[in-house]
């Protein structure tokens, strides 16, 4: 897992399909405005779910495991959030899909701590990390990511 | 011979020996001689006597005739006989006195007084080998050079080095040399006055000469080789005297030494043999305040000085007399004489002398070194929370400056300043305005936590508990009263001497925390208990709230920026502050709690008496 973020807008392959479907998990409502705001001028994404907390996208993925829906196809985690935070949510996302093909999840925090850092690599799941403020760079790298998977 | 002294038959040596000239003419007798026949031969019967004729001796056996006045004598030459029976009556004198010199100075005056006394010597100076300068220097004269012989003190020593005079020059060769005419020899060397023979004998120890014995005689050619004889042999015996002198002298000084190393150690030393402390010395009484004759007493009981011991400690002295000789380390809490109880490290070993086997130990006493290293612990692991602490606040403080501001520029950046998206932009500038009051309500926050950590200097003031809980009520009084809240206290304790801003802070986080976690279906109430414990006061805040799964965000309860739930103003910063201010006044704060079941917390002051 590396940051990739010196990628230009021509990277993105014209063959990829055109919207990659993406759940965002994070408690800033503002963020979440701004974040909205930067999908629609980007294009290519769709955000199907937002969940304030680690507990809500839980309860989100769980539901649609059980009546069978389409899962998003990238989930996009802040790591400070309060009832259950992104490390914990990575514990229990873990947990229900064991060694299954799983959900790429990447990391968008505002945290620059390089041990947050080091512990996301403990993680197989976690497929990216990037530092808020989020840009279009960033948001190409996970349109990668999230169609390699 | 008849009693008159007429010869009647003699034989050659007889003519020679009593120079007698014819038979029937008279001879020359030595004195008595003739006067013993008479008495002899008044008795009648055989006797032997001896009689020195010029420098011999005879022995003669007077044989008188039955029924005849007259008598045969026989005589035989023993003067070798006699000169042995002096030598060896010499000798065994000498060595009898010597065996009674016990020092060297003694060793030395006893030669030179018994010479004179013994071997008719005028004069006699023993001259001992000084172990400092390795010169010959008198050590006893007897004669002119000391003539209050009784004081055993010599007028004027002199020294002589190696080669000097012919005492020097005996040293040199180690052997003895007999001048018979010292004007004729040019190593003479003259002491008080001029004399005319000398002999000097070297004591010799091995090789190594110690000593010279040394004398001179007006006379020429007064030594003679039975002088020098006995002169060998005493030096021979002085030689094992004053060797055997200087060995008992080195153990005395070698057990004097380690004796002073033993009792002026740095560490106790004892010798604990048969249950019983056989020895111990100053350093090992001082620790443990009994006397080294209390602790040698039959009656001492080792259990009674033996305050506790650990697993290691037991081992090791359980090991003892059961055949493990290996030398063992270990520590053991020792009650001393006055009651106070002191950390000593004890290394012992088992040894063995003719009485069996002992076992030696050194004791140190560790009481103040580890004090001083649970001191130096202690300081590091305040020194480590605090800078974890700080590591902590830095990287999250970071974040919770970040975060707004990336949102503020994350606004600027959609705003339409066309003005084309009237909506939107409303939107975001009220966006905005929030995000600029979080932005300053982080700095707040940060501003108080570092006040905590600042060490402020603390001010105990008289605080009145329920005055203080209106004042909060008042200030949440809109809450309260919007949300139907009810507060119950039981006081048992109302008056209180603490820092009041602490305590308000305190009152006004569990108060507005349990306003703002109640369940909106039921009635809330808080119910807020003192009471005294051991020098503190405890208080309780029993809220019948949301509730926590501690066994999730135990640990993180109070950490700073946690919050636990969704939808309610929380910075996660109250608690954290109430930890920090409990801390650094020795409070405590305990939460119990469950989910749906309210939450209880119990805070414990350290009051001032």
């Amino acid at each position: 897992m590396t940051r990739k973020e010196n990628e230009t807008e021509q990277a993105v392959d014209p063959k990829i399909p055109s919207t990659t479907k993406i759940m965002v998990v994070d408690d800033d409502s503002t963020f979440q405005f701004i974040f909205n705001k930067q999908i629609e001028k980007f294009g290519h994404f769709e955000i199907v779910n937002e969940s304030k907390n680690g507990a809500e996208a839980i309860q989100f993925i769980k539901t649609a495991l059980n009546e069978g829906t389409k899962l998003p196809e990238l989930i996009v985690l802040d790591l400070n959030m309060p009832i259950m935070d992104g490390w914990d949510f990575l514990d229990e996302y873990g947990e229900i899909f064991g060694q299954a093909e799983t959900i790429p999840v990447c990391i968008l925090s505002s945290t620059i701590n390089q041990a947050d850092f080091d512990r996301a690599n403990t993680y197989s799941t976690v497929k990216g990390f990037f530092s808020k403020p989020v840009t279009t760079e960033q948001l190409q790298t996970m349109k990668k990511l999230a169609n390699s998977y | 011979m008849d009693p008159s002294g007429r010869v009647y038959y003699r034989n050659k040596a007889a003519s020679i020996l009593f120079r007698i000239q014819n038979n029937d003419s008279h001879g020359v007798f030595p004195t008595g001689f003739l006067h013993f026949m008479s008495s002899v031969l008044e008795i009648g019967k055989h006797s032997k006597k001896n009689f020195q004729l010029g420098e011999e001796y005879y022995s003669f056996n007077f044989c008188p005739r039955e029924d005849e006045n007259i008598i045969d004598i026989f005589g035989t030459d023993i003067s070798e006989e006699i000169k042995h029976q002096t030598y060896f009556s010499v000798i065994s004198a000498f060595s009898t006195a010597l065996l009674e010199a016990q020092t060297e100075e003694e060793v030395a005056w006893t030669i030179a007084k018994e010479a004179i006394a013994r071997l008719n010597f005028v004069d006699c100076v023993v001259y001992l080998v000084d172990r400092k300068d390795g010169r010959l220097k008198q050590r006893a004269a007897h004669g002119p050079k000391s003539p209050k012989a009784v004081t055993n003190s010599i007028v004027d020593p002199i020294s002589l080095n190696f080669g000097q005079g012919l005492v020097g020059a005996c040293a040199v060769e180690r052997k003895t040399i007999l001048v018979d005419d010292v004007s004729k020899d040019k190593r003479y060397v003259i002491d008080d006055e001029q004399r005319n023979s000398e002999v000097a004998v070297p004591i010799l120890a091995g090789f190594e000469v110690i000593g010279v014995i040394d004398s001179e005689h007006p006379e020429k050619n007064h030594f003679t080789k039975e002088d020098v004889k006995i002169l060998e042999s005493i030096a021979s015996i002085a030689s094992t005297r004053i060797q055997r002198s200087r060995v008992i002298e080195e153990i005395k000084h070698t057990e004097e030494k380690y004796r002073s190393f033993v009792e002026n150690a740095f560490g106790g030393l004892y010798i604990f043999r048969d249950n019983n402390f056989e020895y111990a010395n100053e350093q090992f009484c001082q620790m443990v305040g009994y006397a080294a004759e209390e602790l040698g007493h039959p009656d001492f009981n080792i259990k009674d000085l033996i305050y506790s011991a650990d697993e290691a400690a037991m081992v090791a002295m359980e090991s003892r007399g059961k055949g493990d000789y290996a030398p063992k380390s270990y520590n053991l809490e020792v009650k001393t004489k006055d009651g106070t109880i002191r950390q000593i490290a004890i290394n012992t070993c088992v040894l063995k002398d003719e009485k069996g086997e002992f076992s030696l130990g050194v004791a140190l006493d560790i009481t103040d070194t580890i004090k001083s290293r649970k001191q130096l612990e202690e300081v590091i692991q305040s020194l480590e929370k605090k800078s974890n602490e700080l590591n902590e606040f830095a990287h999250l403080a970071s974040h919770n400056l970040r975060s707004p501001v990336t949102n503020l520029k994350g606004l600027i950046d959609h705003y339409e300043f066309d003005g084309s998206a009237e909506s939107t932009n409303d939107i975001i500038v009220r966006k905005f305005a929030n995000t600029v009051q979080q932005l300053h309500t982080t700095l707040e926050d940060m501003h108080q936590v570092l006040k905590v950590r600042a060490n402020e200097s603390f001010e105990f003031t008289e605080i009145h508990l329920d005055t203080l809980l209106e004042g909060v009520k008042y200030q949440l009084s809109e809450i309260i009263r919007k949300n139907d809240f009810f507060i119950v206290t039981e006081f048992e304790v109302n008056r209180v001497f603490y820092e009041k801003s602490h305590l308000e802070n305190l009152f006004l986080n569990l108060v507005s925390n349990a306003i703002k976690y109640r369940r909106p279906e039921k009635k809330s109430t808080l119910k807020i208990r003192t009471s005294l414990v051991n020098n503190g006061l405890r208080i309780e805040f029993q809220d019948n709230g949301l509730g926590l799964d501690l066994s999730k965000h135990g640990k993180k309860i109070f950490g700073m920026y946690t919050r636990f739930h969704n939808n309610i103003e929380g910075r996660g910063v109250g608690l954290y502050l109430v930890k920090r201010q409990l801390d650094s006044l020795g409070g405590k704060i305990y939460v119990e709690s469950e989910p749906g079941l309210g939450t209880k917390f119990t805070v414990l002051l350290k009051l001032e008496k």
